[in-house]
């Protein structure tokens, strides 16, 4: 079954909604009991602040929970700080003792393009870096809907699958073994966002 | 590249979609949900919805209603009308909204805006402007006896300084007026601006569109009457601009 976190700041429903339209089975994080065992899937949804979200997930072991299902290479797909929050430090954070959960190597920065206005809010278009499973039938100039003001900076390059077509230095999806992050939000992009869910869910572990 | 956007406005009132002249004289002009539909079966970039009752402060904002309609959307879409608690924000963000329109509560209570900002980050949180030209002079329609707020220029800074997000500014009067949108006052504002600019009140065609997104800070044009009054959509509009202005078609 599909574990869908409640980080207590996301867009939540846009998420139960679309998940339910495609028939797919979620149980949320906060139902009590949940078996670790029961888990095939992960989804992290966006929108939070990245010390807020790191204190969310601490609270009953969620974070350790997800770290262990990742090692146990169950497929996880972040959305905006959920992705961010695969990372140990953001420049968001205003307080060191705020990490995340550090399964990729880089850091969180603020995006320093002085083309950019932030927030990056709207409509932009990606570059397909690498032919990956997550963006199967999407290509590259294709527009997502972006609502952030960092981004990842990751140590390795070779975790970087899209970056915005304008600027490049801005990492707009990642993948390392079972782990996928988009800086976009899917469960916007409307044709090309559910696309991306359905070949997230098609991912076989 | 990022594309600049057209943004219809939806009023409800008494869970009525409502159009109203320089903030009175309420019109009913359809049904909310079939309205959001609509928008959303044409493909619009982005929706906001504001609930005036509350806006208004005759009743807080109404979760339930909206849950109902944003059943119906899967575009991004904000919601703003009477904000004033962080826990309102995190309600309309678990039934699915992105970005909340914050005005009032802002003024208010200035120190919601660090407090929200702290929570959710600057992306959702928009603040909302209303301004009125008086004596030749552009200000706030409501200050609320904001020490921050004496004028409009102080409560841009102030709100950039509390790192708020997205501004959207609307012209009292031109709004509903569709006589165009009020130049004079993004002229006045867009240097004061360094946060991207959602501009409402008075759009009256497809050039005024074209027009108001050639700013370089004006990312949205929003608009309402021209929806509900003309044959106009979000699409048929930005067909005939793109030429000009980087739309996503």
């Amino acid at each position: 079954m599909l574990l869908l976190i409640n980080s207590g700041t996301s867009n939540l429903g846009a998420w139960i909604s679309i998940l339910n339209k495609l028939n797919e089975k979620f149980i949320l994080s906060e139902t009590l009991n949940w078996d670790i065992r029961d888990i095939t899937k992960i989804i992290f949804p966006g929108i939070g602040h990245f010390d807020e979200v790191v204190q969310n997930i601490s609270k009953n072991n969620l974070n350790k929970k997800i770290i262990q299902l990742v090692e146990n290479k169950i497929p996880y797909l972040g959305i905006c700080v959920g992705m961010q929050i695969l990372f140990k430090k953001s420049e968001e954070t205003k307080n060191d003792s705020q990490k995340g959960l550090g399964l990729i190597e880089g850091v969180v920065s603020k995006i320093s393009d002085k083309k950019i206005i932030l927030p990056h809010n709207g409509w932009n278009d990606i570059e397909v870096l690498t032919k990956n499973r997550l963006f199967k039938k999407i290509n590259s100039g294709t527009d997502f809907y972006f609502n952030h003001t960092y981004y990842c900076n990751c140590q390795n390059k070779s975790d970087i699958t899209t970056v915005l077509k304008d600027h490049p230095k801005i990492t707009s999806s990642i993948e390392k073994d079972f782990i996928f992050g988009v800086q976009f939000h899917p469960e916007k992009s409307m044709g090309s966002g559910l696309q991306i869910i359905k070949n997230f869910i098609d991912i076989k572990c | 590249m990022l594309k600049k956007r057209i943004i219809p406005v939806l009023l409800i009132s008494r869970n009525l979609l409502i159009k109203t002249k320089k903030f009175i004289s309420d019109r009913t002009v359809g049904n909310v949900i079939q309205s959001v539909k609509v928008f959303n079966k044409r493909e619009s970039d982005e929706l906001t919805i504001i609930d005036i009752d509350a806006s208004r402060g005759i009743k807080s904002i109404d979760i339930g209603f909206l849950k109902e309609i944003i059943a119906e959307c899967a575009m991004p879409i904000s919601a703003g009308g009477g904000i004033e608690t962080n826990a309102e924000i995190e309600n309309l963000l678990k039934i699915g909204f992105d970005k909340v329109v914050i005005n009032n509560g802002f003024l208010k209570k200035p120190d919601f805006i660090e407090d929200s900002v702290k929570k959710f980050g600057s992306s959702s949180i928009t603040i909302g402007i209303d301004i009125v030209k008086k004596n030749h002079e552009f200000e706030l329609i409501n200050k609320y006896n904001n020490k921050h707020a004496k004028t409009l220029s102080d409560w841009i800074g102030f709100a950039q300084k509390k790192n708020v997000g997205e501004f959207f500014i609307t012209s009292v009067n031109h709004e509903g007026m569709m006589v165009g949108y009020d130049y004079e006052l993004l002229n006045y504002i867009h240097p004061l601006v360094n946060r991207p600019i959602l501009f409402n009140g008075g759009c009256k065609s497809i050039l005024d569109c074209e027009k108001i997104l050639s700013y370089q800070k004006v990312m949205g044009a929003c608009a309402s009457s021209i929806f509900f009054f003309t044959k106009l959509t979000p699409a048929s509009i930005k067909s005939k601009i793109k030429k000009n202005i980087n739309v996503r078609l």
